[in-house]
């Protein structure tokens, strides 16, 4: 119900943010991947989503879109430039209703989609003294531990929304920059702007799979440690039997680092 | 005891708990009173830092409990109310807070928009970011953007190669003409230009054949689709040479809608504008009925400067484009019309290079040529992955007169007539069957004639000279490839037939050329050419194509037999031909990508060379052909390399090439007092060709502009006859340049290029000195108020003559507009403000170099009133 509810309410935001992403690479848990995001928010509900991610999703969304991605793909693929594809960025979505006390997550374990929702966090910010200027804004320091996590994080109270990046909102102001302890984990706001935009349903909503979000980790996890074996019994006709690194050496049995060395931004699973 | 302590230390703490406040409240809106719900309340302490906060809820209430109040403050706010401060010293609990609607002020920092963004094969220009001031049309906006080039004939080029498609909204409605497009639509309509890497136009080829070439496709702002845009352009004025009045006049239409496209233009002008670059078919491929006009009449051109310079015309032209989109396809209709009335004027000094002393030649020429052109175009054509079809059908019908008038040293007067007659049907199917085989059939039917007539009074005799000549042209052909894995292998075989007659007669020959004809008025075999050139070939072409890893390689063999038949001109003859060519192409990652190609055959003459008769191609001039059937051989090798970095805005390319060709015949010229006879005669001549060019571009983002620099080097060798001796030449020449526009203030911006050439011609090791050429060009555009726009464009040549002396020409134009309204502009040009009357200039050729003096349109006045839609 509530499903449908969502997708019926294309509200327009009013106030538009980008944030770039920073996350530790799966393989060695070295802090250099980056992902552009958008957050479109209105006082009822929001969207935080990668619009390169989004733009492939929408193009995916209609036999024409779908015709031409898949042109644009098989004209890399034969041109031997499998790299430089139109690939995704990001990949999950965060929509909020504010409304309806509701926080779905969508994105990908492995090579599948899943959907899980959550209630609204009930926040326990600590908030602390130390202030900062950030995009020209004064922000005041704020932090608490969300997930297996302490975060620490700078919102403004000149931008009297009570929203930010990924699943953090509860201050009474906007969150321009957060980032987890230890460095691993980080949103930086880089520009906003007010906006009239409309904010759209995810597309392709029903490929993702419904579950929880403790499901959704362990499954991202088995994933991880078991790469060649769940890709083997995923893709049928095609067995992949070694990979090697680039110095020839075989890591079929360690493709993705272990969980004690880079885990996922949520630890509690 | 101590149980009754603690129970009292509790209640105490307790007690003291309880003294702390409920700063509570309601937030309403200002005059309605309602409730507002989501409204962002903060505590802050004494010092002003935060200590609570919550936010109200559904009925606008918020509580908030807190130790103590005392010189603390209270803040509410929501996104389009006025922020409300209250200190809590002396308020009233529970608080009622009114808030007053206003604009939400907030610092705005704009998320960068990249001016180029790379996705994948597709590079996109944000066409905003580049447009100058003085930009009109897309083709000026298109010239600024890094790794594009535009030349000034309207032809676009990508990275050094040139486009092989060119889109309106993802549809091809002017096929190879877009120089309408180019220079007609607005860039204000064009939101984006995106470049299409590696297009495959045909998408039933997709993923079997590679491209190395790139499409253009301009996305329109929603404003310019689905509705007709309209320009107009209208003015008069003054010229000071050739002295008179000027108009120049332009309509433009244009209509993209989901089912029909449609560009209609209509130019016309007499200030020196070619408007050739509009009805240019930039893709026409050549015609296989081969036919060249023998006579070789012209109007003095002028190399060096800028067209609008040297041309003194009365042109028009009408164009109208359209596109239906049709169940499963696209059926498009072209029609153009054009004319053009051009006169020239100029001074020729002709040395023409022997051994045993040069010869001189003056010449001043004036010259008319009045042409029509007519042209039509259907296309009918599905573009699916299962099938690709389309039949064009093609007509070219140009009515060319020249008259031309020479005193001097030979004085004379030639008036020829030239028109050309083309009709072509193109057909071409191409199948995929079961995912990667395809089978392609081509039926290409051609005929074209070429009646010339040339009509010469020279030294006190009149000749008359009347050329027929024409063709058809048939090719019926077949192709099946398939590929797998990567490897693509296709055989095309087919047929050719071809069918040609040539008529000529020449009345007479001048006394003075020595040659042996009899001399009374009896035609004979050496003053006409009655006959028939035709062949008919059976060919087939393989073709082998490899991708492994990033590189992709490419091997041509087409190997043909022919059968050829001259009427009672040469015995008939067989001949078998296999002129393989390979390519590699290999692109590590996005931003490089190098080829190399080399190439080895034999190809015939052409059979415009049979002609045992003696054709007059100009006043002073004739020629007759070979002898013998002659085939050449050539080889060639090239590399290119092309680098980009489309974050940083950096586009690289350089080529080099270097070619060997092996005739059997030269071309050798014999001078009978003033008369040149050219003929051609068995010997073995050798040439080779290296030439090489760089390319490099940035773009300047902190002024919103661009520069680009650019080299060039060609060298030249052959071997030829003239007189009776034999000459080898080398000519050599290089040039360097570069350009850069930008707006480094707001209110100017500005664009210059400057370029530096050399060349030198060495003949029998006898070297000629270096003689250069230097042009460079600055405009400045000022806006000094929204409506106002003053431009200024200065032009300056520089030429060396002769070893030495230079000749400097400076050139100024200025222009003003105004802006009446937003679709209203008004503005008044002065064209060569200094009044600069002529020109000089030196070039080469293989055995003759040419000193000249050419006559410039002088001062100009022009105002114009333009209007859009």
């Amino acid at each position: 119900m509530c499903f449908v509810a969502i997708a019926s309410m294309a509200q327009t935001a009013d106030i538009e943010v980008s944030y770039t992403a920073i996350s530790p690479n799966m393989k060695n848990g070295k802090i250099d991947v980056k992902n552009q995001y958008i957050l479109l928010a209105n006082a009822n509900e929001s969207k935080f989503f990668s619009p390169t991610t989004e733009y492939i999703d929408s193009l995916n969304s209609t036999p024409e879109g779908a015709a031409k991605y898949k042109e644009m793909t098989r004209s890399a693929y034969f041109g031997g430039k499998m790299k430089d594809m139109l690939k995704k960025d990001g990949s999950y979505y965060v929509l909020k209703s504010f409304t309806d006390s509701l926080v779905r997550n969508y994105d990908t374990a492995g090579l599948n989609k899943f959907s899980y929702d959550e209630v609204p966090e009930k926040w326990d910010w600590e908030i602390l003294d130390s202030t900062r200027n950030i995009l020209g804004y004064d922000c005041t320091e704020a932090s608490t531990v969300f997930h297996g996590r302490k975060w620490t994080v700078w919102f403004s109270p000149e931008i009297p929304r009570s929203n930010g990046p990924w699943k953090f909102d509860g201050l009474p102001g906007l969150i321009l920059l957060a980032e987890s302890e230890g460095g691993q984990y980080r949103f930086e706001a880089t520009g906003l702007q007010l906006s009239d935009k409309a904010i759209t349903p995810v597309y392709l909503a029903d490929d993702y799979e419904r579950t929880t979000r403790t499901d959704f980790l362990k499954e991202k996890r088995t994933f991880l440690d078991n790469t060649l074996s769940r890709l083997n019994s995923q893709l049928q006709g095609i067995s992949l039997v070694k990979v090697e690194d680039e110095n020839g050496n075989d890591i079929s049995d360690s493709i993705f680092a272990s969980r004690a060395t880079v885990d996922f931004i949520e630890t509690d699973y | 005891m101590t149980r009754l302590l603690l129970i009292l230390t509790m209640l105490i703490a307790t007690l003291h708990s309880v003294a702390q406040v409920n700063v509570s409240g309601v937030v309403v809106e200002e005059g309605s009173g309602e409730p507002i719900t989501g409204a962002s309340v903060i505590l802050r302490n004494t010092e002003g830092k935060i200590r609570k906060y919550a936010s109200s809820d559904a009925e606008g209430k918020f509580s908030i409990i807190t130790p103590e109040i005392k010189g603390w403050s209270l803040d509410v706010s929501m996104m389009s109310y006025a922020k409300q401060s209250i200190s809590l010293d002396s308020v009233s609990l529970p608080l009622t807070i009114v808030m007053k609607a206003s604009a939400t002020m907030l610092k705005e920092v704009s998320v960068n928009a990249d001016r180029i963004r790379e996705q994948g094969d597709t590079v996109t220009y944000h066409v905003g970011s580049f447009a100058q001031a003085q930009d009109r049309s897309i083709g000026d906006v298109l010239r600024r953007m890094p790794g594009i080039d535009v030349s000034s004939s309207g032809k676009i080029k990508y990275q050094g190669e040139d486009i092989n498609k060119f889109y309106i909204e993802g549809s091809d409605l002017l096929g190879g003409k877009y120089g309408i497009a180019t220079n007609g639509i607005s860039h204000d309509d064009v939101g984006a230009v995106e470049v299409m890497e590696n297009h495959q136009p045909m998408q039933v080829l997709s993923g079997i054949s590679f491209s190395d070439r790139a499409a253009i496709n301009l996305k329109l702002k929603n404003k310019a689709k689905a509705t007709w845009t309209f320009h107009g352009e209208a003015g008069g004025g003054y010229s000071w040479q050739p002295s008179g009045g000027v108009w120049d006049g332009e309509l433009f239409a244009m209509a993209v809608m989901p089912g029909f496209q449609n560009i209609t233009t209509f130019k016309s002008n007499n200030l020196g504008e070619d408007l050739s670059a509009n009805t240019t078919d930039f893709f026409a491929s050549r015609r296989m009925t081969e036919l060249d006009r023998y006579i070789s009449v012209s109007l003095p051109g002028v190399p060096s400067l800028s067209r609008k310079r040297t041309l003194f015309n009365r042109s028009a032209m009408v164009s109208t484009n359209s596109l239906w989109k049709v169940r499963g396809g696209e059926l498009k209709a072209q029609f153009d019309y054009s004319f053009n009335r051009v006169t020239a004027k100029a001074a020729n000094v002709t040395t023409y290079f022997l051994e045993n002393g040069d010869r001189i030649v003056t010449e001043d020429r004036t010259g008319r040529d009045r042409s029509h052109a007519l042209s039509g175009k259907f296309v009918y054509e599905v573009n699916k992955r299962t099938a690709f079809i389309n039949n064009t059908l093609l007509t070219n019908l140009d009515w060319d007169d020249l008259s031309l008038g020479v005193t001097g040293s030979l004085p004379n007067t030639q008036s020829a007539s030239l028109p050309d007659y083309y009709v072509t049907n193109k057909f071409k199917m191409i199948k995929r069957f079961r995912g990667n085989h395809l089978v392609t059939f081509i039926s290409n039917n051609e005929w074209e004639s070429l009646p010339q007539t040339l009509d010469v009074t020279f030294g006190g005799n009149n000749i008359r000279q009347h050329i027929g000549d024409h063709a058809f042209f048939t090719n019926e052909s077949a192709a099946y490839a398939f590929s797998i894995r990567g490897v693509t292998l296709s055989l095309e075989g087919g047929v050719k037939g071809y069918a040609r007659s040539l008529h000529s007669e020449l009345p007479s020959i001048p006394d003075r050329v020595d040659v042996p004809v009899t001399s009374d008025n009896v035609i004979n075999d050496e003053m006409q050419n009655v006959l028939n050139t035709n062949y008919f070939t059976i060919y087939a072409t393989p073709k082998f194509e490899y991708w492994v890893r990033r590189v992709n390689f490419t091997l041509n063999a087409p190997l043909s037999f022919a059968r050829y038949t001259f009427d009672k001109a040469l015995a008939n003859r067989s001949e078998v031909y296999f002129s393989p060519t390979l390519s590699l192409n290999w692109k590590p990652n996005n931003r490089f990508s190098v080829t190399l190609g080399g190439a080895t055959g034999r190809s015939p003459m052409n059979l415009n060379m049979i002609q045992p008769g003696y054709i007059m191609t100009d006043y002073r001039s004739f020629r007759r052909g070979v002898d013998n059937f002659y085939t050449s051989t050539s080889q060639r090798v090239s590399a290119s390399f092309a680098y980009k970095h489309t974050q940083r805005g950096v586009f690289a390319n350089t080529m080099v090439m270097q070619s060997w060709s092996h005739l059997p015949y030269t071309l050798s010229q014999q001078l009978y007092g003033d008369y040149i006879v050219y003929s051609y005669s068995a010997a073995r001549s050798d040439a080779q060709m290296l030439m090489a060019n760089a390319n490099i571009g940035k773009t300047l983002d902190f002024m919103r502009g661009s520069a680009n620099l650019y080299g060039s080097f060609t060298r030249n060798e052959s071997h030829l006859l003239s007189g009776s001796d034999a000459v080898s030449s080398v000519s050599t020449g290089w040039s360097i340049g570069g350009k850069i526009s930008g707006t480094p203030v707001r209110w100017m911006s500005f664009d210059f290029s400057i370029n530096f050439s050399n060349s030198r011609l060495e003949m029998n090791d006898i070297k000629n000195s270096w003689l250069s050429g230097l042009e460079n060009s600055l405009l400045i555009n000022i806006i000094p108020h929204r409506k106002w726009q003053w431009r200024i464009m200065g032009e300056h040549y520089r030429n060396e003559l002769t070893s030495g002396s230079y000749k400097n020409v400076f050139l100024l134009d200025t222009k003003l507009m105004y802006k009446l309204g937003k679709r209203l502009e008004l503005s008044a040009v002065i064209g060569n403000l200094l009044n600069q009357r002529s020109y000089n200039y030196t070039t080469y050729s293989q055995l003759s170099s040419f000193e000249s003096q050419r006559w410039l349109r002088g001062r100009e006045l022009l105002i114009s009133i333009s209007l859009r839609k």
